[in-house]
């Protein structure tokens, strides 16, 4: 890693010198983590492959730069600790699993509910941790997770339950999508179809009551409309939001901003971090603060993968300067995924994961080669372009074509216009989110003080609805990609590769062919999906 | 010519090679540290998916399937003689699943044993793996 040679360097000296590079070490073992859990027949290429590089290297010194063959080195032992990681989460016992799998009918259930009741297909459906199971009269299982269903879930985050109920598999839907995959990401085994759903005594839990109270404070000064738009990006909560608005939201682009994920995070340790420093707070504390703030608020938010993996990322950053280190975002967010995948391989199945990382990924890469033909186009007229627009365009571009084929494959739909809606959708849902977080908080103090708050938060949520729902509206707001397969989604990442690796290695500021390219790619990628549709549907 | 990273070799005048013992000696610090990231992640991953309070165990003294023999309703289901609803009660069997095993039922006759029903289009080893204890002919 490099050194970091800043003036106010403190902490232990960390560097291993003389010069070597480690920095792919935690790429690998996220990859034997990723590759395992995916794919577990290539676990072993990857690690042979690594140890024929690291010999290669050892009695071929030309191989690569002498820096690097450390990393070649000891880059065996990474694969290898991430496919152990990926063995040991894949061969632990489930018995909730095999219980379920069993069918055996009534069980009860005490636990504590793990996430806000959401509208199901017949009434609400909520996230349990099982702390107690009994079958026939006999405690059987104690942990675990389940999702229950029930006609009315009057529950919050964190509220101990008593649930009755049938417990079952997920099964496999009708369309293909693997309901069991996608809870056992978030640690669930089981469905438990419930005849009732009772709180245990007075104890409900402060996540839950936060969430309450966050209603009733939302509720002096906006519409419901508004206060569900709020409610969706300061807890990341979209329960209450109405069908048509947030079908708004994803054909103009701008869903993400409902979901808590780095750019939420991000916001907030910024002006937490930069408030401290109004008070001229030390680096130290300043950074501690954040970093003890912003964690406790992931958690209320019901600690989603993506506000997770920006909470790790906000850590590293914060935390950097503190040990002398330099700031490296795309190492940060390469040991971000060795440390989230080794706590549950499973994210690599979470859509919200996978588009946080993609995004991310997306906008540190193609940024820089991006804002050039921005630059070279766009702004051609003028002699000095507008730098923040220009970069607002480059990064909403950026991320638009890194995770357009996971939406693609997820959602059915890319949004063309959501390069354009990002452009008012991004800046002002900042203002949104701290508003909404000041009017929550006083609120609970003082309603009255809430009121001028909210009613300056409606308008600019009136302004992210107003674009959502005119773009939306427009007969090219998206595409249909209903069949997207993962064959398709990797392609489109290869296809990306050699023009970013090109840019990287002969970059060209005056005459950007690569990111050229790369949106040529993107568009012959989308019309080929479109195409393989089109052929699918007509046969 | 000297190679400075974990080289046996130098070249030229005073050349000497140095053995693996002093190449790891040098490098030492790198190998310890990635070795005990390494060591960290994976004992947080043991913890996490072994070892944690939230890891579903079991707490009864008796085994699941005495469970499932103490059931009053016992869940064995005939293959050769269910209907479509009955066939749905197995697990990993939806409506469709077996709706197919009561036309590959009717089109080949009565099953000789469960394994048979790997014919069937959607089950596969791990899904008769897991049908087994509850399927009978």
């Amino acid at each position: 890693m490099p050194r970091f040679r800043g003036p106010s360097r403190a902490g232990p000296d960390l560097d291993l010198s003389p010069p070597v590079r480690l920095d792919l070490w935690a790429l690998l073992l996220a990859a034997g983590v990723a590759v395992s859990t995916v794919a577990p027949p290539l676990a072993p290429m990857l690690v042979v492959s690594c140890l024929i590089v690291g010999l290669a290297a050892l009695l071929w010194r030309d191989l690569l730069p002498y820096e690097w063959r450390m990393m070649a080195f000891l880059g065996p032992l990474f694969a290898a600790g991430g496919v152990a990681i990926a063995l040991l989460h894949a061969a632990a016992e489930d018995p909730l699993t095999e219980l379920a799998a069993m069918e055996p009918g009534e069980v009860v259930l005490v636990g504590r509910i793990a996430s806000p009741p959401e509208r199901s297909g017949f009434g609400y459906m909520a996230d349990l941790r099982v702390e107690h199971l009994w079958y026939d009269g006999s405690e059987v299982v104690r942990g675990g997770g389940v999702e229950v269903f029930a006609g009315d879930l009057s529950v919050g985050v964190g509220d101990r339950v008593r649930v009755d109920g049938e417990i079952s598999l997920p099964q496999t839907g009708d369309d293909g999508f693997d309901y069991a995959r996608y809870l056992s990401t978030k640690r669930i085994s089981a469905l438990v179809e419930a005849t009732s759903v009772r709180p245990l005594g007075e104890e409900r839990g402060w996540i839950g009551q936060i969430h309450r109270r966050t209603d009733v404070a939302l509720g002096y000064g906006l519409r419901p409309r508004e206060a569900a738009v709020v409610r969706g990006m300061v807890l990341g909560d979209r329960s209450l939001m109405p069908e048509d608005l947030e079908m708004s939201f994803q054909r103009s682009g701008v869903t993400h901003v409902l979901a808590i994920s780095g750019q939420h995070v991000a916001i907030l340790a910024a002006v937490i971090y930069f408030a401290l420093r109004l008070f001229a707070i030390p680096a130290t504390i300043r950074a501690g603060v954040t970093i003890g703030l912003v964690w406790p608020y992931i958690l209320i938010a019901g600690a989603p993968p993506s506000a997770i993996r920006a909470g790790v990322v906000a850590t590293f950053v914060l935390a950097a300067p503190l040990f002398g280190r330099q700031v490296s975002p795309l190492h940060f967010m390469t040991t971000m995924l060795a440390f989230v995948l080794a706590y549950n391989p499973e994210l690599v199945y979470n859509t919200g994961f996978q588009l946080s990382v993609a995004a991310v990924f997306g906008i540190l890469l193609l940024t820089r080669p991006l804002k050039s033909l921005v630059e070279c186009t766009l702004f051609r007229p003028f002699t000095k372009p507008p730098v923040q627009l220009s970069n607002l365009i480059s990064v909403s571009l950026a991320a638009q074509i890194a995770t357009s084929p996971i939406v693609a494959a997820t959602f059915d739909q890319v949004s063309l216009v959501g390069v354009l809606t990002n452009l008012i959708a991004v800046p002002i849902s900042g203002p949104i989110l701290i508003l909404g977080l000041l009017g929550s908080l006083t609120g609970n103090i003082y309603p009255l003080l809430a009121y001028p708050l909210n009613a300056c938060n409606g308008f600019l949520v009136t302004i992210l609805i107003r674009v959502a729902q005119e773009s939306s509206s427009l007969a090219f707001a998206s595409v249909t990609t209903p069949g997207v397969t993962q064959l398709l989604v990797a392609l489109f990442y290869a296809g990306c590769t050699p023009p970013i690796l090109a840019d990287h290695l002969f970059p060209n500021k005056q005459n950007p062919l690569w990111p050229i390219l790369l949106l040529l790619w993107t568009t012959t990628w989308l019309s080929i999906s479109k195409l393989t549709v089109d052929l699918h549907g007509s046969q | 010519m000297r190679d400075e990273l974990f080289d046996t070799v130098t070249r030229g005048p005073g050349a000497r090679r140095i053995p693996p013992s002093g190449v790891l000696a040098r490098y030492r610090p790198h190998v310890l540290v990635s070795t005990l990231v390494v060591a960290v992640l994976v004992g947080g991953a043991l913890y996490t998916a072994r070892l944690s309070e939230g890891v579903p165990r079991v707490v009864y003294t008796a085994s699941l399937e005495e469970i499932e023999d103490e059931s009053q309703d016992p869940l064995k289901v005939d293959i050769n003689t269910a209907d479509v609803e009955e066939l749905d009660e197995l697990p990993e069997v939806g409506p469709s699943t077996a709706q197919s095993i009561v036309d590959y039922r009717q089109t080949n006759g009565e099953f000789q044993s469960v394994d048979e029903l790997e014919e069937i289009p959607g089950i596969g080893p791990e899904t008769l793996e897991k049908i087994d204890p509850f399927a009978t002919v």
